[in-house]
């Protein structure tokens, strides 16, 4: 990770990848995405949920394959070419998520994070996002990846 | 250098271990055996003293020498069988060392019982004591003796090592009037691990009042035993030591053939560089280590030394190389049979998952050049011609690649061979070990997982299956106990079975067991057999009151279990009174090869094994029809078979629903034969299966009927179809 994040003023301040689903901006913890890709379409897998879009191959591994429309509860389209797939590291494993579009990498300082609204009002159920990024107005919602994808992991992203 | 000498010895163990079960059926070795173990002897003997690991070097020297004698003609007649015990115990023994040493542990093993008993051995092949039972006194010397000598021994290594230790810290500065002599030392052919020895010269002389650089500087590369054979050991010894001790020196090495010791003037071109900066070195004192440490340990010398010799070196090294090279023509007869016996490499699993990737990857973009639009409709025959010829050699690249990974199951079936024949004699009991398709290839994996659950199987079998031959006599059973291992390819599956014609299970002794220890789930009227005797794979069921070195800790079927559950295998048993007990353990072939038919339902594609397919039909509509409750059922050749169709089962939409319009495939599983509808059958092809991705549960409702995923040479998908999966569903 000490790679990856550049020593900035404040040693604290994370970068997030931050991509679009239904024009809405979300921010994802960038030490977890493998690689970004182009939209392809995923061949189906037998009694596949909802949100499952399949798997594809990706240099010879098998990967699942999320869209995060459904999975968001946004409606479903028919993905364009600027539609890409967001290939992260799961559990020492890869899954992808077809987003509409990625925009950039921004870098958040804690203090531009606060926790979103749901964690309070939802109670048991773990939302979506779990923080709020205001950059200057922008906002920025970063998703939850233990509840967004249903595993546990070591650390908090 | 170490890792190179636990390998080689490894791998002479294990030939000789095969050696020696050969010969044990006959009892007795033949006189290439012989020969066989005695060189095996030798070898270890000379690398073990190399590494100055004493206790390994005087035991495989006594070996020696016992194999020694009866090369030269002394039949040891009646005492073959202890002499087979004998090796076979020292053969554990180096086992045991080796295992320390990879583990980083000091080989601190005592050979002296083994050595005494060798000494008996001796004796009686020699002739001087005609009865075993007589040595006994002498024998009692003998071993004390051995041990004071054993004691000395290993003062005199504790000192060597401590000098050793010195010559490494503190290089004496040579004095002055020193010169400097290049010696050049040839091994004997074929000794084999001339590095190890070239290492041990080093050693030696760094004990001296000397300064060395030497070629090949690193001794412990691969190449370099390969370069001291071809070009000899060539070392830069500067000292104040009279040239004639220098030689004595070398020549007392074993297995040195020649040496040439010249002197070379101080500022000869011929010296290397560490050698000539000499006059500031002196000053510095522990300085000069870089020269006088081994090479292994510093790699400044590695670097400098092979680009050290100027002009005229690199002349008469190319010369060598070319004599060398001239050489090897003329060995590469005699020299045949050593190469051959090298003809395997390790290499790391990771690498060949990754080549077979890689390879993958090839495929995809072979059709993406050759299938490119950019030609459009333009003709172009010769292109066609190329692409005709790259495609054969991918596919042959691909079917190599696949066959690297797996490994027939022989090297697991000599352990278990070893196993019988000991655990037979330490019980009494006289068991026939007949090992079945042990040419049977499965996924490296595989047999990792594998070897401890069948040891411990195996044990159970020669323990608690096959009675004692007195009590077998009584049975009418001959007396003679037999245990058959075999290993088969049953379509998705690789099935072991471990069979014994011994008592069989105890099905009363079993539930009460199982009853004892609140291991029962189900009222006990309606277990059925098979169910009761599958109990003893419950954690913490042992039926054997008491504990043996081999088996019987309570432990052990249900981490039989555990293994082979971890490979996604089962296990099982099956028993008859009386007649002996089967266990069956089934492996699902991840990450091997299947041959397999393509067939589409709706956009999904399967692969299901050819294996389990008994036929494919293009079926007419009143050949199926249902059942009061609605099942579908198949009419085929008069008898009629159950009818899945697989959109429905795996909730596929968009698909062919009239029987007339798709096609049926007939299956069989373990437990019955069935059929499935489906849309289109695309052809035969050989895959590699994959594991699915353990995410994927996350993703659908219901995965039963697929065992895995395949990718073909286009890039797409196919799931592979796990036919005893589907038959439980239907």
């Amino acid at each position: 990770m000490d790679e990856i994040l550049e020593k900035g003023p404040g040693d604290d301040i994370r970068e997030y990848l931050i991509f679009t689903v239904d024009k809405i901006e979300f921010g994802i913890d960038i030490g977890l995405v493998q690689e970004i890709i182009e939209y392809q379409e995923a061949s189906p897998i037998p009694n596949m949920l909802d949100f499952c879009s399949g798997i594809i191959n990706i240099r010879g591994t098998i990967v699942p394959v999320i869209d995060m429309r459904r999975k968001l509860g946004f409606e479903s389209r028919v993905y364009d070419d600027r539609a890409c797939i967001i290939v992260i590291t799961l559990r020492s494993e890869l899954v992808g998520m077809i987003v509409d579009g990625v925009q950039d990498v921004a870098r958040i300082a804690p203090e531009q994070l606060s926790d979103s609204p749901a964690v309070r009002s939802q109670g048991e159920i773990k939302p979506f996002t779990s923080k709020i990024a205001n950059i200057n107005g922008n906002i920025k919602q970063i998703i939850s990846i233990e509840a967004v994808f249903d595993v546990e992991l070591d650390g908090e992203f | 250098m170490l890792d190179a000498y636990i390998y080689e010895t490894q791998q002479l163990l294990e030939a000789l271990e095969n050696t020696l079960l050969a010969g044990e059926n006959g009892q007795k070795l033949d006189a290439d055996q012989i020969g066989e173990v005695f060189r095996i002897m030798h070898t270890i003997k000379g690398a073990s003293a190399m590494m100055e690991f004493e206790e390994l070097s005087i035991l495989s020297h006594k070996l020696e020498d016992m194999f020694t004698l009866i090369r030269e003609g002394k039949d040891p007649g009646a005492a073959w069988p202890a002499l087979f015990d004998v090796m076979f115990s020292s053969v554990s023994f180096f086992n045991a060392e080796m295992a320390k040493l990879l583990d980083k542990q000091t080989p601190n093993g005592d050979s002296l019982p083994l050595r005494e008993r060798v000494e008996v051995l001796i004796r009686q092949i020699e002739g001087e004591e005609t009865t075993p039972e007589a040595p006994e006194a002498p024998e009692g010397a003998g071993a004390e003796e051995e041990a004071v000598d054993a004691a000395a021994e290993e003062a005199e290594m504790n000192t060597t090592e401590a000098e050793a230790e010195d010559a490494q810290a503190e290089p004496a500065a040579p004095a002055a009037d020193s010169a400097i002599y290049k010696a050049t030392v040839h091994f004997e052919k074929d000794c084999q691990m001339e590095n190890l020895r070239a290492f041990g010269i080093v050693q030696v002389l760094q004990k001296m009042n000397v300064r060395l650089s030497y070629l090949p500087a690193d001794l412990s590369a691969s190449s370099a035993a390969e370069d001291i054979v071809n070009n000899g050991f060539i070392l830069y010894i500067q000292t104040s030591e009279s040239p004639a001790e220098i030689k004595a020196v070398l020549d007392e090495t074993l297995f040195v053939k020649a040496v040439t010791l010249s002197p070379v003037g101080e500022d000869s071109e011929d010296i290397p560089i560490e050698m000539r900066t000499q006059p500031e070195a002196k000053g510095q004192g522990a300085d000069v280590k870089p020269a006088a440490a081994p090479a292994v340990e510093t790699p400044e010398v590695k670097a400098s030394a092979p680009e050290t010799p100027p002009a005229p070196e690199a002349e008469a090294a190319s010369n060598g190389n070319g004599d060398a090279a001239a050489a090897q023509v003329n060995n590469g007869m005699t020299s045949f049979e050593t190469v051959a016996k090298q003809n395997f490499i390790s290499v790391n699993v990771n690498k060949l998952d990754s080549l077979l990737n890689i390879v993958g990857e090839i495929v995809t973009a072979q059709s993406m050049v050759v299938n490119n639009a950019d030609f459009g409709d333009r003709p172009h025959e010769s292109f066609d011609m190329a692409a005709q010829q790259l495609h054969s050699l991918i596919n042959e690249l691909q079917d190599i690649v696949m066959s690297i990974r797996m490994i027939p199951m022989s090297t697991l079936f000599q352990k278990m061979r070893r196993l019988v024949r000991d655990m037979s004699r330490r019980f009494g009991k006289q068991i026939q070990l007949e090992v079945i398709g042990e040419d049977t290839e499965v996924d490296k994996n595989v047999i990792d997982y594998l070897s401890d659950p069948l040891l411990h199987i195996i044990r159970n079998s020669v323990d608690h299956g096959v009675e004692s031959p007195e009590r077998r006599r009584e049975l009418g059973k001959p007396e003679n106990g037999r245990i058959i291992l075999e290993a088969k390819m049953t379509g998705s599956d690789v099935v072991v079975t471990v069979t014994d014609d011994g008592a069989g299970l105890n099905k009363d002794k079993i539930l009460q067991k199982a009853r004892e220890k609140g291991l029962l789930t189900k009222p006990e009227s309606e277990l059925t057999d098979r169910e009761i005797y599958n109990l003893i794979f419950l954690p913490g069921f042992s039926t054997k009151e008491q504990v043996t070195e081999y088996s019987g800790r309570g432990v052990g079927m249900d981490v039989v279990r555990k293994n082979i559950a971890y490979i996604g295998g089962a296990v099982s048993v099956d028993s008859t009174p009386g007649q002996g007990t089967v266990h069956t353990i089934r492996i699902p072939l991840t990450l091997t090869i299947v041959d397999g038919m393509k067939f589409s339902v709706g956009k999904m594609n399967f692969i299901v094994p050819t294996v389990n397919v008994l036929s494919a039909i293009k079926p007419s509509p009143e050949d199926v029809f249902k059942d009061p409750e609605g099942n579908e059922m198949m009419m085929i050749l008069g008898k009629v078979y159950p009818l899945m169709r697989l959109s429905r089962f795996f909730n596929i939409h968009d698909t062919v629903t009239e029987i007339a319009d798709g096609m049926i495939m007939h299956l069989s599983s373990d437990e019955r034969d069935f059929c499935i509808f489906f849309d289109h059958l695309d052809g035969e092809y050989q895959v590699v299966v994959k594991k699915l991705p353990s995410y994927l549960e996350k993703c659908s409702s219901n995965l039963q009927g697929i065992g895995g995923c395949a990718i073909l040479g286009d890039g797409s998908i196919n799931l592979i179809v796990d036919v005893n999966g589907l038959a439980a569903e239907c």
